[in-house]
């Protein structure tokens, strides 16, 4: 096995089992020194690289590299890195270990050939994944994470049943492009809910806000995106993702307009966010697939900053809902900032990231002649803008002053955030050093005069939209319904048909029989005494003359006991029988 | 509040002049009327007070619920001890 064939998840499978090995002071830093490691190893691979290890009858290839499959496995290494930054001050090795187990099944995935090797590490990626939400140690998150593991149990059951289906029929377990058929959809089932789609995205906006401040960081970046991948991979070109898509993106912002809760406010537009991905991928054209890609690029960065910018404030003030934060403007400027980098990323502000990877998605909407679909995903964007930029950072950092005193934040924490906001300003610069990353060759110029002026006219005016309505906006003290209740909700009805009435059964049965045994014991010590009652009680039935008896009278052995005189008399006239025999055989002498 | 639909106002028309000015290169035009100067400034305002009156009207009509919701209604640990 050489260094080329080495799959980079690995490194990180290696990293977190040694990482218990070491003292508890320099895990942080071995921690990085995986994540740098991993990045070295990919930056050797090239595509074509492969490996295939033979299993039983089966070649699997846990390692098998082309562009798309790279450029996804950069970013993944890069976000371990910086979140690794970020959680630098931890000394929680049990969040460290999960999160890079976490990290590697998201590269292990991205680089199986496999559907065997791709199933193994979608299942590590959702074990290490729901101990960052555990690790908070709170009753919510322990709830959440628990629907969170019920949800995607689900979907790898889908996954799990889709990849025999497919073996059995087609006798290749390779994953490649899928066509139709019950086992690609039951694959597509599986897929799907990894990547949030309505209305199997509950899990998403329920747990993600729960996890850990460092932990929603990780999941904010992996999950989802290695779910894009799936779909770009198995699934290009499959029109019913252009709509699921284009729904997602508007869904998930409806829903962030209506959360108190920052960090839910940010899952909500992930799902908005994955939306435009997923419609490229159904898009299925060259562009549409180099779009989808660039904005997961782009969105797992942005999005990872601004985990990071509210992942500070509720470290700094343990407050995370819009009701209870505001005024941290002057105590938290550098937060605000860097926070601002990042939503200013996401809302597709010229020279940010997020400016030409959205662009490229909408363009090739358009180029595809899907107008309607360019249209709604403007909508979402307009959308993306008003909360993001606007909404979460108006209210939690200006709006009304609550008098917070926001305890000091380390500074590593810090200096993720200026890293990653750095890579979001470098690549909106110069998107080149991303194009030449993507799947397919680019030709497409972001940077032209109109489309320019588009971006801020959609800035200005969506502002003013803010602006007018921002006393609608403030957040409210309430949840929102949403899919989850179809599992929440009638979990009282569950609880009560599953566990209270079965318990309530065995319970009456475990009664009867203590009552039966008290009987027969009752019984065989008096049988006489039931025999009177039931004597009794038959003529009372029939001639109703005697009274009727609940209980036989106690048992008493005296009762039954033959008298000592009884007992002389016996014995005295056993005497005289004998005596009058004798009389007989011998006569009176 | 006169003086934001006065700087709205004046927006407009300086990105009406700009698009002007751009016009004939536009980028993108696959739905009949994007190509109009102004056009994403008018859009922008109109989506962005769409998907907000949107939003309020469902969770006020249907979807906001307060915040015990779920812990109001779950049974078993607190009611079969």
């Amino acid at each position: 096995m050489t260094i080329n064939s080495l799959p980079p998840a690995l490194v990180f499978v290696a990293g977190a089992v040694l990482l218990l090995l070491l003292p508890r002071r320099v895990r942080s830093t071995w921690f990085l020194i995986t994540a740098l490691a991993a990045f070295a190893l990919l930056f050797r691979l090239q595509a074509g690289d492969s490996l295939t290890v033979p299993f039983l009858d089966h070649q699997l290839m846990p390692l098998r590299v082309d562009r798309l499959s790279l450029a996804f496995g950069y970013v993944f290494a890069i976000m371990a890195f910086l979140g690794g930054i970020y959680g630098f001050h931890l000394k929680d090795s049990g969040q460290q270990v999960a999160a890079l187990l976490y990290a590697g099944g998201a590269l292990g995935v991205v680089f199986a050939g496999d559907l065997f090797s791709l199933f193994v590490f979608w299942e590590i990626m959702t074990a290490g994944s729901v101990w960052l939400i555990w690790a908070r140690r709170t009753p919510q998150s322990l709830g959440a994470g628990m629907r969170y593991l019920i949800m995607h149990l689900f979907g790898s059951a889908a996954l799990l049943a889709g990849i025999m289906l497919q073996y059995s029929g087609t006798g290749s377990i390779a994953f490649n492009h899928l066509e139709g058929g019950t086992a690609s959809y039951l694959i597509l089932l599986g897929f799907a809910v990894n990547a949030a789609i309505p209305p199997l995205h509950a899990w998403l906006s329920d747990a993600y806000p729960e996890g850990t401040v460092t932990g929603s960081v990780f999941l904010s970046a992996f999950t989802t995106k290695v779910a894009v991948y799936t779909l770009a991979r198995g699934f290009a070109g499959m029109e019913v993702l252009i709509w699921a898509g284009v729904m997602m993106a508007i869904y998930g912002v409806i829903f962030a307009l209506l959360e108190n809760d920052i960090r839910r406010l940010l899952a909500y537009e992930i799902i908005s966010q994955v939306g435009y991905m997923v419609a490229a991928i159904g898009l299925g054209t060259e562009m549409a697939i180099n779009g989808a890609t660039a904005h997961a690029f782009a969105h797992v960065l942005y999005k990872g900053l601004l985990f990071m910018g509210c992942g500070t404030v509720l470290y700094a003030t343990g407050r995370s809902k819009l009701t209870e934060l505001g005024g941290l403007a002057r105590a938290m400027p550098l937060a605000l900032g860097l926070y601002m980098v990042g939503a200013l990323s996401i809302s597709g502000v010229p020279l940010l990231s997020g400016f030409f990877s959205k662009s490229m998605v909408v363009s090739a909407a358009q180029a595809s002649n899907a107008g309607l679909v360019a249209l709604l995903l403007n909508v979402a964007s307009v959308g993306t803008f008003v909360l993001a930029g606007l909404r979460l950072p108006y209210f939690t950092w200006f709006g009304p002053d609550r008098g917070l005193k926001p305890a000091a934040v380390p500074k590593n924490m810090y200096l993720a955030m200026a890293l990653t906001a750095a890579i979001c300003l470098a690549i909106g610069v110069y998107p080149a050093l991303l194009y030449n990353l993507l799947p397919f060759a680019v030709d497409y110029q972001p940077y032209t005069a109109p489309h320019v002026l588009e971006a801020l006219e959609f800035v200005v005016f969506a502002g003013l939209g803010f602006w007018l309505l921002k006393g609608k906006l403030g957040g409210r003290a309430t949840i929102t319904l949403d899919t989850d209740w179809f599992y929440r909700r009638p979990a009282r009805l569950a609880y009560r048909v599953f566990v209270v009435a079965i318990s309530l059964a065995f319970a009456a049965a475990d009664r009867l029989t203590v009552r039966l045994a008290r009987f027969v014991v009752k019984f065989s010590d008096n049988p006489y005494g039931y025999i009177i009652m039931a004597q009794r009680f038959a003529t009372h039935a029939f001639f109703g003359n005697t009274r009727l008896i609940r209980e036989p009278s106690y048992f008493k052995p005296s009762r039954y006991r033959i008298t000592l005189g009884v007992m002389v008399l016996l014995v005295l006239l056993v005497f005289i029988v004998l005596f009058i025999v004798q009389i007989y055989h011998v006569g009176l002498r | 509040m006169k003086r934001i639909w006065l700087f709205g106002g004046a927006m407009l028309v300086i990105f009406i002049i700009a698009g002007l000015l751009l016009h004939g290169e536009s980028a993108h035009g696959a739905l009949p009327g994007t190509d109009l100067p102004g056009f994403y400034a008018v859009f922008g305002f109109i989506a962005s007070v769409v998907i907000i009156a949107v939003a309020r009207g469902l969770g006020r009509l249907w979807l906001e619920r307060k915040e015990s919701y779920y812990q109001d209604h779950r049974d078993g640990d607190n009611d079969h001890k």
